[in-house]
């Protein structure tokens, strides 16, 4: 990974430097042990801030489009002439990459105003997983070194191998190389283990109706409506959300269960062919719902009714987003 | 009231007990999160935390609670029952900073003026027993730097300090004095007392993530335009996670619901961090981005709140840091504050 | 004692359609408890939360002025669910009403002054108030020179039409009233309220500017009174913003360390200028 940083950095100097990119969205150290967090590096000399490993966990995408939405909304006031495109640069793995291509095949911006750093990816830490796996101790201090995490805890010194803490998404990933970018570091990482992807799904495919639906509302119980898996998500990109709408109100704004289970299964359902599989939300959840169980439901009808993987190409058109050119009459579909 | 000492393995017993009595709040694994829920009758409290997911603040202030309700009459919706009950209860084995929260969103539900009274009502009745951190549960905490204390009694009726085999039972107002009956007919000596003023003093000693929390303030009052307030909000995704799991965060939002004819005003948690928090129905948004919303709530809880309170609006349970998805550590906000 | 989140019950007892575009209406509310009556007592400047069960609550300042006794009159414009709801009722539809809430025009403040009034368009209601109570009855010997300036866009748009005439005939009120643009029918001044406040040129002297209107209005509004000499401690304003519980608790309306539903909504510019711009 070291190799992996230094090249990063050189490439991200370069891009600032050159003019091909006016910010760079990477991971830095986060200030707590065994963390990265997301950062915007917008001079050659930040650039050396970046940091490329196993504890790069959310999905950048979803900060392109946000600065991009920014940027656009800020040149509204600008007369049309004057207009100057930004150009965000990202440091995106595989499933990084296929939130891009689906906002590209969503016209949200065009191809030029990104510039991808690609990066392999050999998976990244489940925090939550690993703070279970250490008996719910605080971690004082970590390092990870040659596939193990060594850690001085409050419960004393202990050591666990990565690959038994990688994120569930990580582990039977399919696309862990970037799809697309514009500069490529490091050599590709040796594939995951995609023939098991929907195992976990078939199993619960497998449970009775009633079994399944006390799963769904068990885990909807833990959900307190804080919103982080929305909002770390690159596909969830509404201006206002169906449930801040107030005319209609689709959802209610409390605990009620029938509220939260609507908020989620309407959110998954807007993931159809969308979903990139890239756990942001699963990390990013306070409470630990387990969300991917039903978005990769999601994801495998779309594979198996659609032939679709999201974001897998840019030809490989959402199984809801596909229309044809020729025979579609509407014209605006194509030409917004 | 004489100071008592139970035996350490006697807690749960304890509180299984007054469960038996009335309605207890403790600590409960479910699943790999350690919330404060009510004890059922054949629930067993766990009492082996470092500190509860989420904070305590639910049992007087719930995410969702009704208000009141109203009924459809031929003239329309009316007003029908006022929702304002509180049973007897008991919290028990928060974290001294948790108890301390207490104290805090007293000050504002509490008022001399417009008094709270769904707040006021759970207060009044529920017993807040805090179990003292004899040793700091997380590199995170800083509560030391926020006027608290690792084995301090603010907001508490009970306090408990792990002496060694034994917890030293102190009964800290009158309302805890009443539960004296549960912790049985030991009384602590002063060997015992002794003991616990060491603990306490080697418990402050041992919180070392500190901030300078109080130097901040005339420095907030100077910078509200000051050029920093660019470089926090970038990564903020801007979810709820930091203010619902804050002890201190008191936002909420009021809304009505309706099933067939009945329905019921209800108040749930709201977060200045939601973009939606003080739009209004015009489009106009005084807080445009996600930059205002974060220099509101870093004002809110280092000047807004001391302005108007006395008070810094923070109790150091670090669970903000631990939980925020992209790692924005006020830790870190109020340092870099400091050295405007 | 008053829960102050649960509203009085209220019968709309009155509607009256303001404006041509019939999206401003007066309610005009009686309590159906009379009792709630001397408990609702307030000043002119508060507002009160309209409440809808079913639907929620609205903030909205009080139109009528507590000399006028029997009822509360709040002007609404429709915009959100709520005042959509309220334009919706019928008279003699059953309602919730909570408050009085906020601060009010300083009257203490006013008294022995010249005051001069400055409204625009529909942020004329708390203002009506005002007016209304200093000119009732023995009211009217505790203010000096009262002057009005109330503008909207058209004719159509005036709020308080009749009051308006009434207040006209009176010799001791100097009312002036305009219109951005007027039709065949209006005699009255046309031009915008800066202009027209240039124009009629209040004195600054032991003098108060209580001043009410919409962002723009304000923001050239302000120059005219500060070349005419007023002293930020002698503008006064009210403030608006997105407002749930109405006693400084839900934490969404503040403006620094002030609550605009508590401390507010009434405020000096001299007030404003130590609080943060952020409304």
């Amino acid at each position: 990974m070291e190799n992996i940083e230094t090249k990063l950095r050189e490439e991200a100097k370069r891009l600032l430097l050159e003019k091909k990119a006016d910010v760079i969205i990477g991971y830095e150290k986060g200030t707590l042990p065994l963390t990265a967090t997301p950062c915007f590096i917008t001079t050659p000399e930040e650039a050396d801030k970046l940091v490329w490993n196993n504890l790069c966990t959310q999905n950048l995408a979803k900060f392109v489009h946000d600065l991009i939405t920014a940027h656009k909304n800020s040149q509204k006031r600008v007369k049309p002439e004057d207009r100057k495109k930004k150009v965000v640069g990202i440091v995106a793995r595989g499933c990084t990459t296929r939130s891009l291509i689906i906002h590209l095949q969503e016209r949200q911006y065009e191809r030029d105003e990104v510039c991808i750093i690609g990066v392999p990816c050999d998976g990244y830490v489940d925090g939550k997983g690993l703070k279970v796996k250490i008996g719910g101790a605080d971690i004082v201090e970590g390092t990870i070194d040659g596939g193990q995490i060594k850690m001085k805890t409050s419960d004393g010194d202990k050591t666990v191998a990565l690959k038994d803490v990688l994120a569930e998404c990580c582990l039977t990933c399919r696309f862990n190389n970037p799809i697309v970018s514009d500069v490529l570091i490091g050599s590709p990482s040796p594939a995951m283990n995609p023939d098991a992807e929907y195992n976990a799904v078939k199993e619960f495919e497998a449970k009775s109706m009633e079994e399944r639906w006390a799963y769904f509302t068990k885990e909807m119980e833990k959900c307190m409506r804080c919103n982080a898996c929305r909002q770390t998500c690159p596909s969830c990109y509404c201006p206002t959300c169906f449930v801040e709408q107030s005319q209609p109100q689709w959802v209610g704004i409390g605990e009620d269960k029938s509220d939260t289970q609507v908020f989620q299964l309407m959110r998954m359902y807007h993931m159809v062919g969308r979903c990139v599989d890239c756990g942001s939300c699963v990390s990013v959840c306070p409470m630990g719902v387990d969300l991917r169980k039903f978005l990769k439901k999601i994801d495998k009808d779309g594979w198996e009714m659609f032939g679709n993987r999201a974001g897998s190409s840019m030809e490989d058109m959402p199984p809801l987003g596909r229309y044809d050119e020729h025979h579609d009459k509407e014209e605006f579909i194509f030409n917004p | 009231m004489e100071k008592s000492l139970i035996k350490k393995d006697a807690l749960a017993g304890i509180a299984k007990k007054m469960a038996g009595d009335f309605l207890v709040w403790a600590p409960v694994k479910k699943e790999d999160n350690v919330l404060f829920e009510p004890l059922q009758k054949d629930g067993e409290p766990f009492f082996a935390y470092l500190n509860s997911k989420n904070a305590p603040k639910n049992v007087f202030f719930p995410h969702t609670e009704a208000m009141m309700k109203f009924t459809r009459t031929p003239k329309g919706m009316v007003f029908s029952a006022e929702e304002n009950k509180a049973d007897q209860s008991v919290l028990f084995g928060v974290r001294p900073c948790d108890a301390h929260s207490f104290a805090l969103l007293d000050k504002l539900f509490d008022q001399e003026k417009y008094k709270d009274g769904y707040y006021i009502a759970k207060r009044q009745n529920t017993t807040v027993i805090s179990i003292a951190c004899v040793q700091p549960p997380y590199a995170t905490c800083f509560c030391t730097s926020v006027d608290g204390e690792p084995v301090g009694s603010e907001g508490a009726d009970i306090l408990l300090v792990d002496i060694g085999s034994d917890y030293l039972v102190e009964f800290v107002t009158p309302k805890g004095e009443k539960l004296a009956q549960y912790f049985g007919d030991a009384k602590a000596d002063a060997a015992a007392e002794t003991k616990k003023n060491e603990i306490a003093a080697k418990a402050v000693d041992a919180i070392t993530s500190k901030i300078p929390a109080h130097e901040v303030k005339p420095i907030l009052d100077k910078n509200f335009d000051n050029p920093f307030w660019n470089t926090i909000h970038g990564k903020c995704l801007a979810c709820g996670t930091c203010t619902y799991f804050c002890p201190t965060c008191h936002c909420f939002d009021i809304s009505d619901e309706v099933k067939g004819s009945d329905g019921v005003r209800i108040r749930s948690w709201d977060s200045c961090m939601f973009p939606m928090f003080t739009k209004e129905t015009s489009g106009h948004n005084p807080r445009t981005s996600q930059k205002e919303r974060w220099r509101q709530r870093t004002m809110h809880k280092f000047k807004y709140y001391v302005d108007n309170f006395d008070a810094i609006a923070c109790v150091g349970c670090g669970r903000c840091v631990m939980s925020c998805p992209v790692n924005i550590d006020i830790r870190k906000v109020v340092e870099d504050i400091s050295k405007l | 004692m008053q829960n102050p989140y649960i509203p009085y019950p209220v019968v709309v007892d009155k509607i009256i359609t303001e404006v041509d575009t019939k999206d401003i209406k007066t309610f005009r509310f009686k309590f159906i408890n009379p009792e709630d009556e001397a408990k609702y007592a307030y000043i002119p400047g508060q507002f009160g939360e309209l409440s809808i069960y079913g639907k929620g609550e609205s903030p909205i300042g009080i139109a009528s002025s507590p000399t006028q006794k029997g009822y509360v009159e709040f002007t609404v414009q429709k915009a959100g669910v709520v005042t959509s709801a309220l334009h919706e009722m019928e008279e003699g539809e059953v309602m919730g009403l909570r408050g009085p809430m906020g601060n009010s025009w300083p009257l203490e403040f006013l008294e022995g002054k010249n005051i001069v009034i400055v409204g625009g368009g529909f942020a004329f209601t708390t203002l009506r108030s005002l007016i209304n109570y200093m000119i009732y009855g023995e009211n009217r010997k505790r203010f000096g020179n009262i002057t009005v300036i109330y503008g909207a866009r058209n004719p159509g748009l005036l709020l308080y039409k009749d009051e308006l005439i009434e207040w006209q005939k009176r010799d001791d009120l100097n009312i002036n009233v305009t219109v951005d643009k007027g039709d065949a029918n209006w005699k009255g001044k046309e031009g915008f309220v800066p202009a027209v406040c240039k124009e009629v040129a209040p004195s600054k002297e032991n003098a108060v500017a209580v001043i009410c209107g919409p962002p723009i209005m304000i923001r050239f509004t302000l120059p005219v009174f500060f070349d005419l000499g007023f002293s930020k401690e002698n503008i006064i304003t009210s403030l608006e913003m997105r407002m749930k519980c109405g006693i400084g608790k839900c934490g969404r309306c503040n403006v620094g360390s002030k609550y605009v539903c508590k401390d507010g909504p009434v405020f000096s510019l001299a007030e404003l200028d130590k609080l943060t711009p952020e409304y």
